[in-house]
């Protein structure tokens, strides 16, 4: 009988161990959850900081609601001129030196501080959730609340949320020698004001006699891909897109997702003998990977360190079928 | 006297002509006749084969130091007109000259009054997630796709579609 509750304890406890690895905090998985809402539904205008790579950019923006649909406008105040104008899910992008404008209907990007968080089980296998202390920012108390990659094939994520509204005010991206290599936040944030349409009308009156281009969602297939990959553990397939390349090839896109970081892998047709393997580490938190095998080019692109990214793009394998083609 | 001469004519490499010339002038000049001997004595010593190694390297070197060298004015070769002037040069140009001219080619705009376009048959340099952002052409576009459909890449990141 002793051994039986022991062997129990002990299977009780490796199932503790197993489930969670190290346990998150609860609380912090629902503040990110909150997080998302409040970035929706609060009214808020402000500048925001990007750093990344050296440098800093400094944005503009205001968001509310109008009617009960969520508007936001960002303005940059850096580099290039342009402005983002976005109502619901309707996308419309100004760059006044091109005189061009770039529409995109139902689009699916987000923009700080908006967040749209996943669902808790598909990222917390992969990442551990807790509260690691308080912050000011923006002369706000925020809470920090940040994810541990479990393993070397993701970076960790802080996020700064408002103690008063869950805003999140402050977000970075922390590589494995723990280095902020991405940072976002406030710099100056007005909260509860009240909006109307004419907040969110275009800077550039004559905007409307540009060039205006409606770039079109890619298409789904959802189709089984014609080739094998091997992703690290957690990364699991979103679906494959179809999109047609700058010189008319077919793209097959397939994406994979940790629940956090998302990784993008490319099969075209190889036009070039590329013979070494391409392996960057782009601006933007991106890696990148390409090379071409058996006729085919493969190029892996996602917010994920080199290693994951090379790792996924040289398990590449051709399907019998494609290779009949 | 031509000390050259005389070294030509020891070798049997001397014209005949200027071999009557030396000997009329030996008959005027003894000082011919004693280089003569010298050159035929040098020549007999290297060539005996029971003369011990004979040590001239100091004797050589110390009138080195002593030799009076007069320096002149050369005239500087004008690198720059003899590299212009050379067909190699010209051959660099004219293959990277060439090949900027494809690159050109390649990366040339679309058509402006296009007003509808699929996100595909965009053929400008395509849409990057940042202005200053330092990505191969065709990297770019990955780029876009991937944030098209990705779901955490956008708020990860300040992300605009940018036109170039």
């Amino acid at each position: 009988m002793q051994r039986f509750f022991s062997c129990l304890f002990f299977l009780m406890a490796c199932n503790a161990i197993y489930a969670d690895g190290f346990e998150s905090d609860p609380k912090a998985v629902t503040l990110l959850e909150q997080a998302t809402h409040a970035a929706n539904d609060l009214s808020y205008s402000g500048m925001f900081v990007y750093q990344h790579d050296g440098q800093m950019d400094m944005m503009n923006i205001i968001h509310g609601q109008v009617n009960g649909i969520p508007f936001t406008k960002i303005e940059s105040m850096d580099g290039q001129r342009r402005e983002i104008l976005k109502k619901n899910n309707k996308l419309s992008c100004v760059f006044p030196d091109k005189k061009l404008v770039q529409i995109e209907k139902e689009t699916t990007r987000n923009f700080f501080p908006s967040i749209r968080w996943p669902n808790k089980d598909k990222y917390i296998d992969n990442y551990q959730v807790m509260l690691v202390g308080v912050q000011r920012v923006t002369g706000r108390s925020c809470q920090i609340v940040r994810l541990n990659p479990r393993d070397q094939y993701r970076y960790a994520h802080e996020f700064c949320l408002d103690n008063q509204t869950q805003l999140l005010l402050k977000e970075s991206t922390i590589n494995q020698s723990g280095v902020a290599i991405m940072t976002v936040e406030f710099s100056a944030l007005n909260l509860g004001l009240n909006v109307s349409l004419n907040n969110f009308q275009t800077s550039y009156e004559h905007s409307k006699d540009w060039l205006h281009q409606e770039i079109k969602s890619v298409q789904v297939i959802n189709s089984e891909s014609n080739i094998s990959l091997n992703p690290p553990p957690g990364f699991e397939s979103l679906g494959v897109f179809k999109s047609v390349g700058n010189k008319g090839q077919n793209i097959e896109q397939e994406v994979f997702s940790d629940g956090l970081a998302s990784v993008s892998v490319f099969i075209e047709p190889a036009d070039s003998n590329q013979a070494t393997e391409r392996i960057e580490s782009l601006k933007n938190t991106l890696s990148y990977y390409s090379a071409e095998k058996g006729g085919m080019k493969i190029t892996v692109l996602g917010e994920v360190p080199v290693d994951t990214a090379t790792r996924i793009g040289q398990s590449f394998v051709i399907n019998r079928r494609d290779q009949k083609k | 006297m031509n000390i050259e001469q005389l070294s030509a004519w020891m070798d049997g490499e001397l014209n005949r002509d200027l071999e009557e010339k030396i000997l009329t002038n030996w008959l005027v000049d003894d000082s011919s006749a004693e280089v003569w001997n010298t050159y035929h004595v040098i020549g007999e010593v290297l060539r005996e084969p029971d003369i011990t190694i004979v040590d001239l390297s100091s004797r050589v070197m110390k009138a080195i130091e002593l030799e009076n060298i007069e320096c002149s004015a050369v005239p500087v070769v004008d690198k720059m007109h003899s590299v212009y002037g050379s067909w190699k040069f010209w051959g660099i140009a004219a293959s990277l000259l060439i090949s900027l001219t494809g690159v050109g080619f390649l990366l040339s705009p679309p058509n402006p009054e296009t007003k509808s376009l699929m996100l595909a048959q965009e053929n400008s340099t395509p849409p990057v997630s940042h202005a200053n952002i330092d990505l191969p052409q065709s990297s770019a576009y990955y780029v876009f796709l991937h944030h098209e459909v990705s779901p955490m890449s956008g708020f990860q990141t300040v992300d605009y579609p940018i036109a170039q």
